[in-house]
């Protein structure tokens, strides 16, 4: 079993800690977005916001076959929009909007916190591959949990040990205390975050029970999305405000996303979805409206047993239930999976340290780069946003580049400066990155700990907050690893 | 407010566990006046108990379940870093941990 988890942890655990430490900014992904946007301050009733997007996207956006916006919240201030658009490179157009006006052209263009969320899950590589591997990914984790609890003899017995400064007892000791205490947690997001990929993994009962037909296996999967084919006759929206607000009454919550399809056309349908924060699980229900004359056209409830399940487990994973203390612990949680993943590879290295084998020196270096570079290349992103002016096009898609282009010279760099002086001076590089990100968005925007710590800026002196601490940890580590004996880190 | 009084409780929970323990009995420098191992052991899991039925007295269980099950990592993570840097204040956190429980159980049902 020791056998089975150290090597099945091995061969994943890079892009593990990679999809782990993603999956942690993911917790806080609608905040990430609106510290990425600092043009955008004012809160406003969500249906207000979403009156504005439609009155901006029936001007610009009014041949679309459909608007998907998703509403703001007490967590993010913007509407978001995607639709089809024939002149956008990838044949669709994702963009958030100004709540009061509407417009996105005074916005930067940036992909916010769904980057990491995407690639979370997505790795940015094409459909399916990416999904497949993340899911593969997951299930080697699943694997790796279970033959691991298997392995710790001593669960209760070390409960509560941590002995630093030991050496290799003290990596186990650490990836111990971190996998143990959060357990529950791992196993929970592990099997979910299986689960949310499943139908790609495990598409045969769908196969079985419909053959091709993929449509018909969506709508009854979801059948709270009424869909009927354009009319072909132009006819302007009616009240949409009217029905929003009809349908906040009919679900008894708040509206967490609109659709509407058809758009300008007789045959155009409006339908609301309940906010996903409201209850453990994730999609529950949904209303549906004649977009012209504002007539109910369908109303929705989920109330399927198997369903209802499978959207709460969906929910478990998402975490968007979350209240301000339980997104804290899915966030610390998280970063206790990451350490486990971290210090499961450290351990890998530092027991082999004295075989001197090639493979054991290039998993050794791989690992310092590839784990010891992703919160670099994390801040890199941040950065980026901040430095890059508004006008330059093709802005989103160069903050991403940074993130892989530091990641990437951050493998690299391990690979030339392996062993504690390498770790040690990867993250003094990132220490710095993350203490000086406070200044760089105080002297770029403002709205920060320097700039207005007490004027209701909370969002934007939390994160710098967030980023001194992750710097001192990384601080911490830098000098750790240039200090300490040989045994601490793995020896060249 | 239970979300606190039952994360304390957790707290203490955790803490006398740690404490029915001989090796960080000894780390901890276990004074005199603490109670028998076993005792410990049996409060312990008493407080982990009632931290839980505290969080499942109040509407919205559902909710209250996943983060109590949060709260517990959490509490217990405490305890390994209390018990490594300052192991002392340790036997003390229990009876403290529920004084401040109960405070805030008071305050939150006025």
């Amino acid at each position: 079993m020791a056998w089975l988890h150290g090597w099945a942890g091995l061969v994943l655990g890079w892009l593990l800690f990679a999809i782990a430490a993603t999956g942690t900014a993911s917790v806080f992904k609608a905040e990430i977005s609106d510290w990425m946007r600092p043009e955008l301050n004012a809160r406003v009733d969500p249906v207000l916001a979403l009156t504005a997007a439609i009155r901006q996207l029936e001007k610009k956006a009014g041949d679309a076959p459909a608007w998907y916006i998703s509403a703001p919240d007490e967590r993010t201030v913007s509407p978001i929009a995607a639709y089809e658009s024939k002149t956008a490179p990838n044949g669709y157009v994702q963009e958030a909007m100004d709540p009061v006006t509407g417009r996105s052209d005074n916005i930067r263009d940036t992909l916010g916190g769904e980057f990491f969320y995407r690639f979370h899950f997505e790795l940015e590589l094409p459909y399916p591959w990416g999904r497949v591997l993340a899911s593969a990914a997951a299930m080697v984790m699943l694997v790796t949990l279970i033959s691991g609890i298997i392995t710790h003899r001593r669960i209760f017995a070390d409960f509560f040990t941590l002995r630093p400064g030991k050496g290799k007892r003290s990596w186990l000791d650490a990836h111990n205390v971190m996998g143990v205490l959060a357990m529950p947690f791992h196993l929970m997001i592990t099997f979910t975050g299986i689960l949310t990929l499943i139908s790609l993994t495990l598409p045969w009962a769908g196969i079985a029970n419909y053959g091709n037909d993929t449509e018909a296996f969506y709508n009854e999967f979801s059948p709270g999305f009424y869909s009927r084919p354009a009319a072909g006759r132009r006819a302007p929206l009616g009240d949409v405000a009217g029905m929003l607000n009809d349908a906040r009454k009919r679900m008894g919550g708040r509206i967490g996303q609109i659709s509407i399809v058809n758009p300008g056309d007789a045959g155009a349908v409006v339908t609301a979805t309940r906010h996903d924060g409201d209850q453990l699980a994730y999609a529950t229900g949904s209303v549906a409206y004649d977009g012209v004359t504002g007539t109910l056209l369908s109303s929705y409830t989920e109330a399927r047993p198997a369903k209802k399940t499978y959207d709460v487990l969906y929910g478990l994973h998402m975490g968007r239930f979350a209240p301000k203390f339980s997104r804290w612990l899915y966030f610390l949680c998280s970063l206790a999976l990451a350490g486990t993943i971290g210090t499961g590879m450290m351990l890998w290295s530092v027991s082999r340290a004295k075989d001197r084998k090639p493979g054991t020196a290039f998993v050794e270096r791989l690992t310092t780069g590839a784990i010891g570079g992703m919160p670099l290349a994390m801040v890199a992103y941040f950065w980026a946003n901040r430095l890059i002016p508004s006008a330059v096009a093709g802005r989103s898609d160069l903050e991403v580049r940074s993130f892989f282009m530091c990641w990437g010279a951050a493998i690299l760099f391990g690979m030339l400066r392996p062993g504690r002086r390498g770790w040690s001076e990867l993250m003094a590089v990132t220490a710095g990155a993350w203490l000086l990100l406070p200044a760089l968005s105080a002297f770029t925007v403002g709205r920060g700990l320097l700039a207005s710590p007490f004027h209701g800026n909370g969002l934007f002196v939390g994160f710098d907050l967030v980023a001194i601490t992750l710097g001192a940890i990384a601080l911490s580590i830098a000098i750790k690893a240039a200090r300490s004996p040989a045994a601490t880190v793995g020896r060249r | 407010m239970t979300e606190l009084s039952s994360f304390l409780l957790a707290l203490a929970g955790f803490a006398s566990l740690s404490l029915s323990m001989q090796r960080h009995a000894r780390q901890a420098e276990s004074p005199r006046w603490l109670p028998r191992q076993k005792t410990l052991r049996l409060t312990g899991w008493a407080f982990i108990s009632l931290s839980l039925l505290i969080r499942l007295s109040m509407p919205g269980w559902r909710i209250a379940l996943v983060e109590w099950v949060g709260a517990l990592g959490l509490a217990a993570t405490l305890v390994v870093l209390a018990l490594h840097y300052r192991p002392r204040l340790v036997p003390i956190i229990p009876a403290s941990a529920i004084a401040l429980a109960l405070v805030t159980l008071v305050l939150g049902l006025r």
